[in-house]
């Protein structure tokens, strides 16, 4: 029998904890995930410690009971073991672990001391693992999970059993030697049971992977990658931080660090686990959860006043959403530098359908450093609104030479949404001319639950990346035009309006054409004739009638 | 009079086999599906005189089509074939007139699916054998007619346009030689604008330039007082002329939205179409250029705009998130070659004849319908009888 891959162990090992949730009434539950989601980091971060120590002390790799013989090691040398360890390991004791643990499991008042234990986990790991608020409160690592089981001791205690028996199982050692992709989907595969639609407001956690994968090829080219270092990458609107893996896996996780800030619970704690699993876990203290239109939180660190300034920003922001209560404090003088195009009104009919989008591309205009470079999911529609704030933005991007490219990709692209979108790219390193890629026309359509979705292949994501980073004229495909080109054509970003015309016609020699003509004579001499006589008919079938 | 029969009496009643998208458009054969116009298919499961009925369509209009030949049929299309002693054109006819009271006899509970029973029960007539033969020699030799003049038409318009391209796209327009001046080794020059090589010394406009557009109104605002009104054109009359659902406007609108027949129209939003008017004296409304120039003759700028016409399609299309139009920086942006004047009055010295003749047919061809329904019900119910 073949062993299953490490991709489908650690898929059934959700699996499995989603189904205990099941059994004890928290499926589809508001808590949910926040069990799924800190139970796998639990043994994240104990298998991430158990791989760390064994492989500091070979002596433990080798010892049948590790957590045994580490125990048993002099207090010196634990101590030592344990300065070793790297700043993004979590400091863990025996008793904590999940053997350890699993030994316990059926003594009584079992849930509240596995609630204990993670408690103190996440207190003694505090200072790394903690996300902030945007009033500066941190988010322990854990809750004391137990407790979202409503029922009796009993229950809780057998809740935390079932947990114990899937979380032993097996060992997630092998993991810490996967690629970024392996992470991608794994991610993707947990969290999806909580990517959805939960009362319109959020709609998607997770931005597809060819969105992802296009900006992350095209913010750091394969050429520029292992050059780019210290550099800083930022998300306004982080969700689960698709994007901000894959632009910091394209420049190298250890040469980068993570900015984010989302107003959502769901997403810092998704993103918290995602930068785990991603060995980002240096940049956990920059996640902030909160408005980042109301109270943008990463500020200069010399100037408090002004908005801290990133290398790398990537997002895909809301589009749309009430921000009805909050519209007015935002028409502040204060404001009136960050939002310089102007803040888009909430529509009386529809309070809920408030341009969003458009306070999120001014504040990433103004986020990015010179020289830096962004890269913005923005609604097809931004790229030729023949007037308003929509204009106003791409007027300064293209007035400063801030504008990189547009593409344009295909629709229903989000399984979500049925509005187009296309990705803006910006570089404040003034760039001579623009690229337009229309990539509407491709992609594969499916199906997707209800939804219609287009799926990109590997290679149609490499034309787009290839034909941007080499900045290529490709008919009906894309276009390289100049600044001034775009202002007279009122600033639209829209690849189509450049394409050369093209007058489809046959090319024909004399003979040619005089066949064609010919043939149109001849069927015409025979057409005139039938005519005649069918006109004779007509006529004549017309005598024939007569009023009874 | 005997009782009328059936169309379970005077025909064999089959169905096709085939899914809707069987359909593949490059296809050999007609393939009859509910739709107005049959599709294309490679492949064909009928050869025969047939009378196809579309068995489901949302609005209640059931299509009802004529062909001889080989083709294939969508499962919901019934094909017919006449019983001996039946004339299948007849029954063609028959057919039409009882679909349109079915039609208007279900309105408000619109009939959505033509079952079996519904069809097979259907009166068709009570004529003779001989009476049936003679009926549908009258309105078969009509609606020849009307056929024959749309594909004269079909062959003028490809006849014109080939040789305008010829002309002016490609620019083998007869040199002072009277030979074709491109192939000859006429000069040409490379023109940055059109960047495209054209002939030495011609210049360029814009689509602007070369004409004017009048917008049309939003007709709603001059309703018809008395009895006297004009028909609206909107886009609907562009592509299927006038109908009895034709809105109506007073006559005393600005001159410049009044069409004549002849006149150049260009919708420009939604649906993009350029086309000649034939219909009739109508009123513009929105959303329609009337297209004219007092330097060009008219085939001049017809065919620089019906050249443009899928570039400008190709571009709504884009724009389409935000509106499915053109804006007139478009037309100004959109450069084309002007030939000196007096070559262009040459050409439309050829092509203008073939215009008047699509002119003519094609107001024959809206008489000839005018006739053909009306004498429709009057030959079915026996009112008028052919001798």
């Amino acid at each position: 029998m073949t062993q299953p891959s490490y991709q489908q162990q650690s898929r059934d090992l959700i699996d499995g904890l989603k189904s205990v949730c099941a059994h004890h009434g928290l499926g589809n539950d508001g808590n949910e995930y926040k069990i799924i989601v800190q139970v796998f980091l639990y043994k994240l971060l104990c298998d991430k410690f158990a791989w760390e120590m064994k492989r500091l002390e070979s002596n433990l790799a080798e010892s049948e009971d590790w957590i045994a013989a580490w125990h048993k090691l002099p207090e010196s040398e634990r101590d030592l073991l344990e300065l070793q360890l790297g700043p993004d390991v979590p400091r863990l004791q025996p008793e904590q672990l999940i053997p350890s643990l699993f030994n316990r499991q059926s003594e009584p008042g079992f849930a509240r001391l596995f609630d204990d234990k993670l408690i103190e986990i996440a207190a003694a790991n505090h200072d790394i693992f903690a996300v902030r608020t945007e009033d500066g409160e941190k988010v322990p690592l854990f809750d004391r999970l137990s407790e979202y089981v409503t029922s009796g001791a009993d229950k809780r205690d057998a809740f935390c059993r079932a947990m114990m028996n899937k979380l032993a199982a097996f060992s997630f050692e092998h993991l810490f030697s996967q690629k970024y992709d392996f992470y991608a989907a794994l991610f993707e595969y947990l969290i999806k049971d909580y990517n959805k639609d939960n009362g319109g407001k959020y709609a998607e956690y997770y931005t597809p992977h060819a969105v992802a994968t296009v900006m992350a090829e095209i913010l750091v080219p394969q050429a520029q990658r292992g050059t780019v270092q210290n550099v800083t990458c930022y998300d306004p609107a982080s969700g689960s931080g698709s994007l901000l893996m894959a632009v910091a896996h394209a420049i190298g996780e250890d040469r980068c660090s993570i900015w984010a800030q989302d107003v959502s619970q769901k997403s810092s704690s998704l993103l918290r686990l995602n930068l785990v699993l991603n060995k980002l876990v240096h940049s956990i203290p920059n996640i902030v959860q909160g408005n980042t239109i109301l109270h943008p939180f990463h500020k200069d660190a010399h100037a408090p006043s002004k908005l801290q300034k990133f290398d790398y920003i990537v997002s895909n922001p809301p589009f749309k959403m009430d921000f009805s209560d909050f519209r007015d404090d935002l028409d502040s003088d204060a404001n009136m530098w960050r939002f310089f195009a102007g803040i888009p009104k909430v529509p009386t009919k529809a309070k809920d359908k408030m341009a969003i989008y458009l306070l999120f591309i001014q504040h990433i205009i103004h986020s990015l450093k010179e020289g830096g470079k962004a890269a913005v999911v923005v609604p097809t529609g931004f790229i030729t609104a023949a007037n308003g704030i929509e204009k106003t933005i791409r007027q300064k991007l293209v007035d400063e030479k801030w504008i990189a490219g547009v593409v344009s990709m295909p629709s229903n692209i989000f399984a979500t949404t049925g509005t187009n979108v296309s990705i803006l790219f910006i570089d404040k390193a003034s760039r001579d001319s623009v690229v337009l890629i229309d990539a509407s026309g491709l992609g594969t359509k499916v199906k997707e639950g209800k939804n219609q979705k287009t799926l990109l292949s590997g290679e149609e994501e490499q034309r787009i990346v290839t034909t941007f980073n080499a900045r290529e004229a490709v008919e009906d495909f894309s276009v390289v035009v100049g600044h001034e080109a775009i202002k007279a054509k009122n600033y639209s970003l829209s690849a189509g309006q450049y394409f050369d015309v093209k007058i489809e016609y046959l090319d024909l020699t004399p003979e040619e054409f005089a066949a064609k003509v010919g043939g149109h004579k001849e069927r015409l001499a025979a057409m005139f004739k039938q005519s005649h006589e069918l006109e004779k008919k007509v006529q004549g079938s017309l005598g024939e009638l007569h009023l009874v | 009079m005997s009782s009328p029969y059936t169309l379970e009496e005077a025909c064999e009643i089959r169905t096709g086999k085939l899914d809707a998208n069987e359909a593949n458009l490059g296809g050999r054969y007609p393939f009859f599906t509910c739709s107005s116009e049959p599709s294309r298919i490679d492949h064909f499961a009928f050869d025969q005189s047939a009378v196809l009925v579309a068995g489901n369509n949302a609005q209640g209009n059931f299509h009802v089509q004529r062909y001889i030949g080989k083709f294939n049929a969508y499962q919901r299309t019934y094909v017919l074939s006449a019983k001996p002693g039946f004339e299948l054109d007849y029954v063609f006819y028959a057919l039409k007139l009882a679909l349109r009271s079915l039609k208007e006899q279900a309105q408000g509970s619109q009939t959505k699916f033509l079952t079996m029973p519904l069809l097979t029960s259907l009166p068709v007539g009570t004529h003779s054998s001989s009476d049936q033969t003679k009926i549908s020699a009258v309105l078969s030799a009509l609606d020849a007619k009307i056929d024959l003049n749309n594909r004269i038409n079909a062959e003028l318009e490809s006849l014109a346009k080939t040789i305008y391209d010829y002309w002016f796209v490609q620019f083998d327009f007869p040199d002072a030689n009277g030979r074709p001046f491109k192939t000859s080794g006429g000069k040409m020059a490379y023109n940055p604008t059109l960047k495209r090589e054209i002939p030495a010394g011609w210049e360029f406009g814009s689509l602007w330039s070369i004409a004017q557009y009048t917008n049309g109104l939003a007709m709603q605002k001059y309703r018809p007082q008395g009895d006297d009104y004009l028909p609206v054109i909107k886009i609907k009359e562009m592509s299927d002329g006038f109908s009895p659902d034709t809105e109506r406007a007073s006559p005393s609108i600005p001159s410049k939205v009044i069409v004549e027949d002849g006149d150049v129209l260009f919708s420009w939003s939604a649906t993009l179409a350029v086309q000649i008017w034939s219909c009739g004296r109508g009123a513009l409304n929105q959303h329609i250029f009337k297209v004219t120039s007092k330097k060009y003759p008219r085939s001049f700028f017809y065919f620089e705009l019906l050249n443009y016409l899928d570039h400008f399609k190709m571009m709504a299309e884009k724009r389409k998130t935000t509106m499915g139009h053109i804006t007139l920086d478009h037309l100004r942006q959109s450069f084309v070659v002007t030939p000196p004047l007096p070559l262009i009055q040459r050409l439309e010295q050829i092509v203008l004849p073939m215009f008047d003749q699509q002119l003519g047919l094609n107001q024959q061809t809206l008489e000839l319908i005018k006739l053909r329904d009306w004498l429709l019900p009057l030959l079915m119910n026996g009112q008028v009888q052919v001798r």
